[in-house]
């Protein structure tokens, strides 16, 4: 009893310096945003690690702190601060994210898989994270049909089809020795029903991705037919013409 | 003891004139060493003129002044980095794009007869820094009135790092920074006043000179990141707005205000089903404007003083 006594007694006596650190720390982690805006890497360093000195459980600080890591490629350093943070809910899908994308840059396949499997997809934004993070995880571990998935997944949670994410799927279909799934796929996708440029360039990915594979003669004609019929339609596409001359395919 | 005072009394009453300073002759050496257009025509204050400001009155020069007189092709599309925003794995790079233009636009001296041809790598080193997201400490001067000899060196990078992988860590930095939480897991509608509010700040912006940097949500899964060059006033509540989109690296798509909304079918048009539709608007990214401003302000007031010594070196 009296030791409790005692306890309280010394938790009210320290409580303003408890405080007084904690507002300390979270100017130092105010200045170290600040310095994290500008570009000052080094300085927001100092700052946020002076704000975690004082305040242990400045989640945020911890997390800033580990994207300043991640930005100088210290990957590790970045999942340690990573892992320190207990409690700030505010961030909690930041965290396993920025994991997620470290495992993928450290090309650890597995431990990314792990975190991508159970990451949140409450909205769509958290979907399209969690799916670009399986799907480059399955890349990773040569699983071109689990990947080709991924993406599409990926790609429905998009409103606009993207050169990237055609060669994404077209390449693990190919992989997974799909070309007819991914040619179906081509045709008959919601969002690339939007216009008829989508369908072509994504037929044209899927010969291209074939064509790389096989070295078919058959399959270069096709990419490049598909691009010329862009072409036909309109004769500026920009994505067209840069496949053209970008793949070798010759004069339209 | 009476001549003294006659001179004296001669003198306060019929001062000597003050040399005759040789404003002329300081323009050339402006011209030819600096690369810099200096007049005076009231004869109290140089004016600088280069390829971003005109006219730019050294007396009055300061932090917040420095962009209220530019060259009506200070923000033109030959001053635009010449490639496309591109994806990878999924995502794309407009924020870290626009970002870099930004500082382009501002930090940039064109058609000076001096600059290095190619770059000095100790320039492009620093210009790899800047599209990284590092701070601008200075400007950055090209002998053509384009950026594609500037932006291939910059492409072509240094041993270390390239243009693509220092504009992709600048997209992840921008990624990872709480701040910008709101950006990507909120539901960001944008309400009435907040639309009102955006709009207060790009005109305060534009009249200042300053290019603001904004955030178009047509709906929730997308979003694209944009700068504003130039803006008109069409009528009491009606504005047009030139914009760089790194989408469109050759144009000039605009956007509408009107009716109490933001429109820009030009741009979100390209990529949205229904690019009719009004857009959310976020003014983001205001330090970096700041960064750029005062070390525009430094430069030119170094410039001011160099002008001012030259006047007592070759002036008179």
């Amino acid at each position: 009893m009296r030791l409790a006594l005692w306890f309280s007694l010394l938790s009210f006596l320290l409580s303003p310096i408890v405080h007084a650190d904690e507002s300390a720390a979270q100017v130092l982690f105010e200045a170290g945003m600040k310095r994290y805006e500008e570009g000052d890497l080094k300085e927001a360093q100092k700052q946020f690690e002076k704000a975690i000195a004082l305040d242990r459980n400045l989640d945020k600080a911890h997390f800033q702190l580990a994207s300043v890591f991640l930005a100088n490629k210290k990957l590790d350093l970045a999942l340690g601060e990573l892992k320190r943070i207990k409690t700030d809910t505010s961030i909690k899908e930041m965290v396993p994210a920025m994991e997620g994308d470290i495992y993928l840059r450290k090309k650890k396949w597995r431990n990314a898989l792990v975190i991508w499997d159970i990451f949140p997809d409450s909205n769509p934004d958290l979907k399209a994270l969690k799916f670009r993070g399986q799907a480059r995880a399955f890349e990773g571990l040569k699983k071109h049909k689990e990947a080709a998935d991924a993406w599409t997944s990926f790609l429905s949670v998009q409103n606009y089809p993207t050169r990237d994410l055609f060669e994404r799927i077209s390449v693990n279909r190919i992989g997974a020795k799909e070309k007819d799934s991914a040619l179906k796929f081509c045709g008959e996708s919601d969002l690339l029903q939007k216009q008829k440029s989508f369908r072509l360039l994504c037929k044209a990915h899927v010969y291209h991705a074939s064509f790389l594979k096989t070295a078919s003669k058959e399959d270069k004609k096709s990419a490049a037919e598909s691009l010329n019929e862009i072409l036909a339609d309109d004769g500026k596409n920009p994505e067209a013409n840069a496949l053209l001359e970008e793949w070798k395919l010759g004069d339209r | 003891m009476q001549r003294v005072s006659v001179i004296a009394l001669a003198w306060l009453l019929f001062p000597l004139p003050a040399p005759a300073i040789n404003f002329a002759r300081i323009s050339n050496t402006a011209e030819r060493c600096l690369g810099l257009k200096v007049a005076n025509p009231r004869g109290d204050s140089y004016l600088i003129s280069d390829s971003l400001v005109k006219g730019l009155s050294c007396k009055t020069l300061s932090n917040d002044n420095v962009f209220t007189s530019l060259q009506p092709d200070a923000f033109s599309v030959e001053k635009q980095l010449p490639f496309p925003n591109w994806h990878s794995y999924g995502i794309a790079n407009c924020w870290a794009i626009a970002g870099m233009q930004r500082q382009l636009f501002y930090l940039t001296r064109f058609n000076d007869t001096k600059a290095s041809d190619p770059p000095r790598k100790s320039d492009l080193r620093r210009l790899l820094d800047l599209a990284g997201g590092a701070a601008p400490d200075r400007v950055f001067s090209v002998k053509d009135d384009d950026l594609r000899k500037l932006s291939a060196a910059m492409q072509g990078g240094t041993n270390d790092t390239t243009l693509s992988h220092q504009i992709e860590l600048r997209q992840s930095t921008k990624f990872y920074n709480l701040d910008n939480l709101g950006m990507l897991f909120d539901s960001r509608e944008r309400g009435k006043t907040e639309t009102r509010n955006a709009l207060a700040q790009i005109i305060h912006d534009r009249n200042r000179g300053r290019m603001p940097l904004l955030i178009l949500r047509p709906t929730r899964t997308s979003q694209h990141v944009v700068l504003v060059k130039g803006m008109k006033q069409l009528g009491p509540d009606h504005f047009i707005m030139i914009l760089y989109d790194s989408n469109q690296p050759f144009s000039e798509p605009r956007m509408e205000f009107r009716d109490g909304h933001f429109y820009a079918p030009e741009v979100v048009g390209l990529y949205d089903d229904d690019g009719n539709a009004p857009v959310g608007v976020f003014v983001n990214d205001q330090r970096e404007m700041d960064q750029i401003q005062a070390v525009a302000a430094a430069h030119y007031a170094k410039t001011c003083r160099i002008v001012s010594a030259l006047e007592k070196v070759v002036g008179q």
